[in-house]
């Protein structure tokens, strides 16, 4: 690999011994994935949850990141620490968590990282537009700043990610050049109406399409042009969870991709998948719910919730209570949360029972749920996918609506 | 399948260095998140050879997959001494090669032949980093 004068100092260790290690790490992974040079990075996305000794050793003599713009992802799964006591996390686990993210949190102020601790950094200030390259974690965070804003991110890991924030440079390969950004897969709908499904049908649809489309670039053909972001959200990130998709044009409406032709770079498509009705019926049964079977807990907020998931949810609990059996968490930004409580939102949802948290609601790495949770319910299917592989818990995927419904019944009904 | 009594394979390297232990084969792709479970250091529940330990030995597999969050594991389980000391694999991933270089173990790919079925677990191989070559004792 080719480096700069700078980039070479770096790598000698004349900008510090923490400096160095992150650019040996980078030129590493560079060399062994064909990278000819370093690329310098506009934004960071880190992860908050770097093992405290990692994160010290390699930011040691760092006063600033060289990335300006940097904020975090989600707390640990099903770890706030403001509210792990109402959400009924054991004391073990948080107490452990807490005495952790202390250690991790003189880093973030050190080097003024924006303490977000959200998986949708778009929305709290981390603003990206086309053709930037970033160095961002997360998985669906990667995917929709690619795919929707045009930013430049690769598929990476909580080390490259540090890596970039403390020398400002990622290895320039992968989903950074333009010719790899292009659609390898075409994806059509067979008897969907898009304009009428619901956010929960997205999520299903996508799930179904990141099985077929595994790591493959892909475009969508066939939606509407009017979608919100909660729809563009629910469609985009379980590629990423049942596939490894890195990018997903929506034709005539992403930035990179005015037509499929576009998006195709002129060149006939691999492979074609179609999703229709029975498709989608299928992949709803993956995590179904029994008549009639108590529920302890309901999640929300996988990937976190806007402003105006909450304000839906709040109206569908308004002036009910949650069952005394069964648990709500819903899983935000603290910003966001801020514009919900002066909307009233927050109020209706807290009066209802509902506990909000600022970490992972998928419990990644290994969250811990209350002792006593054997069945949980949600409205997210990347939720269900995780929660069920991390815990011992049976997990039920529904609408928003049958969630709320089992909170406040305590019993899920089909 | 005969086995050769001492053969020296060539490979790419994804990150350097020397050591020498007995191999873990794996056939199918591996990842630190949902494959290796953190407290014992072995390949987990519901895997195909779970129980399997992997800590102090030489991981042979045909590449990695998964999460973007598998370096924080790798690492934790090394602290906890009970990562796999080298890795070895037809083809790496992103994520596996990143584990590899975040806990600087020695690491290669493109090795000559096939190693998920040249090797077997149990076997003493070394793995020379450095210079980029595997010798099956």
């Amino acid at each position: 690999m080719k480096l700069t004068n700078e980039e070479e100092e770096m790598l000698a260790g004349k900008k510090g011994r923490g400096t160095q290690k992150a650019m040996s790490i980078l030129v590493k992974f560079g060399d062994a994935f064909g990278a000819q040079r370093l690329a310098p990075v506009a934004s960071s996305h880190l992860w908050a949850i770097d093992p405290p000794e990692f994160l010290l050793d390699i930011t040691d003599s760092l006063d600033t990141f060289r990335v300006g713009n940097t904020t975090t992802h989600p707390l640990p799964g099903f770890f706030d620490m403001d509210t792990w006591q109402e959400m009924g996390v054991p004391e073990s686990f948080a107490k452990a968590e807490t005495e952790l993210f202390a250690k991790r949190l003189s880093v973030y102020k050190r080097l003024n990282v924006l303490q977000t601790f959200t998986c949708l950094p778009t929305l709290v200030g981390n603003s990206i537009i086309q053709g930037q390259i970033i160095s961002w974690m997360g998985s669906g965070a990667q995917l929709m700043a690619n795919s929707l804003s045009g930013a430049r991110a690769n598929r990476e890991g909580i080390t490259t990610v540090l890596a970039a924030a403390i020398t400002g440079r990622t290895p320039y390969m992968g989903l950074l050049l333009p010719e790899n950004r292009l659609a390898k897969a075409v994806v059509r709908f067979k008897g969907l109406d898009t304009a009428n499904c619901t956010d929960t049908d997205f999520q299903v649809i996508s799930y179904y399409i990141g099985e077929k489309a595994q790591d493959k670039n892909i475009v969508i053909d066939g939606l509407p042009n009017n979608l919100a972001f909660e729809s563009l959200k629910s469609l985009l990130v379980p590629l990423a969870v049942s596939g490894a998709v890195g990018i997903a044009h929506l034709a005539g409406i992403t930035p990179e991709a005015p037509t499929i032709d576009v998006a195709l770079g002129g060149e006939k498509a691999r492979d074609e998948i179609i999703v229709g009705r029975q498709e989608m019926l299928e992949t709803y049964a993956k995590y179904p719910g029994r008549d009639g079977e108590q529920v302890d807990l309901v999640v929300f907020g996988c990937p976190h919730l806007t402003v105006n998931e909450i304000g839906r949810i709040a109206r569908l609990l308004h002036g009910k209570k949650a069952s005394s059996n069964t648990r709500l968490w819903l899983g935000s930004a603290e910003q966001i949360l801020t514009l919900a409580r002066r909307m009233g939102f927050v109020d209706i949802i807290e009066k209802a029972g509902g506990v909000f948290a600022r970490c992972c609601m998928a419990g990644v790495p290994f969250g811990r749920l209350p002792d006593e949770t054997r069945v949980l319910a949600t409205d997210s299917i990347k939720a269900a996918h995780y929660i069920s592989k991390l815990t011992r818990a049976r997990v039920i995927f529904g609408s928003t609506r049958d969630c709320i419904e089992s909170v406040v019944t305590g019993v899920w009904k089909r | 399948m005969e086995k050769v009594s001492r053969m020296i394979l060539k490979g790419r390297v994804v990150n350097g260095g020397n050591i020498s232990g007995e191999a873990v084969v794996l056939n199918i792709p591996f990842s630190f998140i949902g494959d290796f479970d953190l407290s014992s250091g072995c390949l987990s529940r519901g895997h195909p050879m779970e129980g399997q330990s992997l800590a102090g030995k030489i991981l042979v597999c045909p590449t990695g997959k998964g999460g973007t969050v598998a370096p924080y594991i790798a690492y934790e389980a090394m602290k906890a001494k009970i990562a796999p000391v080298a890795i070895l694999c037809q083809k790496a991933d992103p994520i596996l090669a990143l584990c590899a270089i975040t806990i600087d173990i020695p690491m290669m790919d493109r090795i000559e032949g096939d190693i998920i079925h040249q090797i077997v677990t149990g076997d003493r191989v070394q793995v020379l980093g450095d210079t980029g070559m595997v010798i099956l004792d």
